[in-house]
């Protein structure tokens, strides 16, 4: 197993492509976390209770800091799909013939990179919600926030690129399935998210709400622009079902190798 | 003694049967041509043989056993296959490293096989900027990275030039002078006529016929004996 994980963490640490998820998180995790402040100040004639004095409002633009895990997925869709794409998993099997052993060893190194990914990402866009907030005096962060965020960056990291490789070794075109991932993290699941949080609150988006641990509950003047976040679950229920989410898309991951001949 | 054994071997995707109830076998310390038009099942065989695909009846064995059973597999075959097996993002010697690691080979045996392969140049660049016959070069500096005493060859000398023909006709007559063992399938039978030592004929994923060279020819060249055998078969 350990001559397995060191090849797989070479196929990671050799491709350009890991550099560029690292960077495009940071760009994603300060896109998100930097204006955040702003844009609550902004809204906050909108919004009835929108207000940085509340310290759960705080605890949300730091949240924003996590917005790089969309690049976890994509890096695990990668990691198995462009080896069935370009051939490369002949030699990989050929090698080590026991496929589950080959995927043990790529979710492991997938998660490892994944929390790699999200903790570098986390703490920059923790620095640009800092930098945000640093206009506002009375916004202070708390240890909790910064553990909680710290947590919630290990468990999506892990368990987000733990589902990319089910979805890569599930689906055989690498770019359908990162596009496909991509609409549902950035745009079906937020929708889902915002508009319906009791089915929203099931999901990877929703859960790493539940472990920021942060309970807003805004209303407007126009209903659809409500935010409710409290009644997501707390931050162990939501660790706990994120491993499951793990636990399950690594069977199917798991499941499809086993089954699947090499083209 | 044989090395290599497809026994009632049945392949088939979805409708189609690409192997049929394949009995062979290829000998220890001989060069095997397994033979066969475009489309005979002959890649198929082979991947089963490796446990890329799994059969849907019988079985394909190394030394008795599924080459899934093998103790350090790469160390015992050594395999080219159709699709490559690298990354082409990647450089030669960053491909051959990743699998090196894999296999438990120490890196400085991927400079050994590409300096064999005549690669040794060229290690750091790109894969998707080689010709088709450096890539194939490049997979068999792959098969012989764990230095087996059997090699699996699927169509090694497709798309090469005469002079990359030349080349792997000499490297393999080397290879098996060592002593190794070599299953090569093709459809380049003038070529297969100067290099094998056994043939195997398919055909419509059926064995058509084994033996020696000189068995199976009899009189004329292999491209006639084998005309006239899937002709009649």
């Amino acid at each position: 197993m350990r001559n397995l994980l060191k090849s797989e963490f070479r196929k990671v640490i050799y491709t350009k492509s890991f550099y560029g998820y690292l960077v495009g998180a940071i760009f994603l995790a300060l896109l998100a976390s930097f204006p955040a402040a702003y844009s609550i100040h902004a809204l906050k004639s909108q919004l009835d209770g929108a207000s940085l004095m509340d310290p759960q409002l705080v605890a949300g633009v730091y949240g924003k800091a996590i917005s790089g895990y969309l690049f976890t997925m994509i890096l695990g869709i990668a990691l198995i799909g462009n080896e069935y794409q370009s051939g490369q998993i002949v030699s990989t099997f050929l090698a080590t013939p026991q496929r589950l052993k080959v995927l043990c060893a790529k979710l492991v190194v997938a998660a490892c990179a994944g929390i790699f990914i999200m903790v570098i990402s986390t703490l920059i866009g923790f620095g640009g919600a800092y930098l945000g907030l640093s206009h506002y005096p009375h916004a202070k962060a708390g240890l909790s926030i910064f553990l909680n965020l710290l947590l919630a960056a290990v468990i999506s990291g892990a368990v987000i690129s733990i589902m990319g490789v089910a979805i890569g070794a599930l689906i055989r075109n690498v770019k359908v399935a990162q596009v496909g991932a991509i609409i549902w993290l950035f745009v079906v699941e937020k929708l889902i998210v915002v508009f319906w949080s009791t089915g929203g609150k099931f999901l990877p988006s929703g859960l790493i709400v539940g472990m920021l641990n942060v309970h807003i509950d805004l209303k407007s003047s126009e209903s659809f622009l409500n935010i409710s976040t409290t009644n997501y679950f707390g931050v162990g229920a939501s660790i706990a079902l994120m491993l499951a989410y793990a636990a399950a898309f690594a069977f199917i991951g798991s499941w499809i190798t086993l089954r699947r001949d090499v083209d | 003694m044989s090395i290599i054994e497809f026994r009632g071997l049945t392949k088939a995707y979805k409708d189609v049967v690409a192997v049929n109830n394949l009995t062979a076998k290829a000998e220890a310390g001989r060069i095997t041509g397994f033979l066969g038009p475009n489309g005979a099942g002959k890649s198929t065989t082979l991947k089963c043989l490796l446990s890329l695909a799994t059969p849907n009846s019988g079985s394909a064995l190394i030394h008795g056993v599924p080459y899934q059973a093998l103790v350090n597999p790469m160390r015992q075959v050594g395999a080219v296959i159709e699709s490559g097996g690298y990354n082409p993002s990647l450089s030669a010697i960053r491909n051959l490293e990743i699998i090196a690691a894999a296999a438990g080979i120490p890196d400085a045996r991927a400079v050994e096989v590409l300096k064999l392969v005549e690669l040794l140049d060229v290690a750091p660049k790109k894969v998707k900027e080689f010709s088709l016959g450096m890539k194939q070069r490049l997979s068999l500096a792959t098969a012989l990275l764990g230095d087996p005493e059997i090699l699996v060859l699927d169509e090694p000398s497709n798309g090469l030039d005469p002079i990359g023909i030349a080349w792997l006709r000499t490297f393999l007559k080397n290879l098996a002078h060592d002593g190794r063992s070599i299953l090569i399938s093709s459809h380049q039978l003038a070529e297969m006529q100067n290099t094998v030592d056994d043939v195997l004929i398919i055909h419509k994923g059926k064995l058509i016929t084994e033996g020696s060279m000189p068995d199976v020819i009899g009189i004329g060249t292999l491209e006639e004996a084998f005309i006239r055998l899937v002709e009649a078969s």
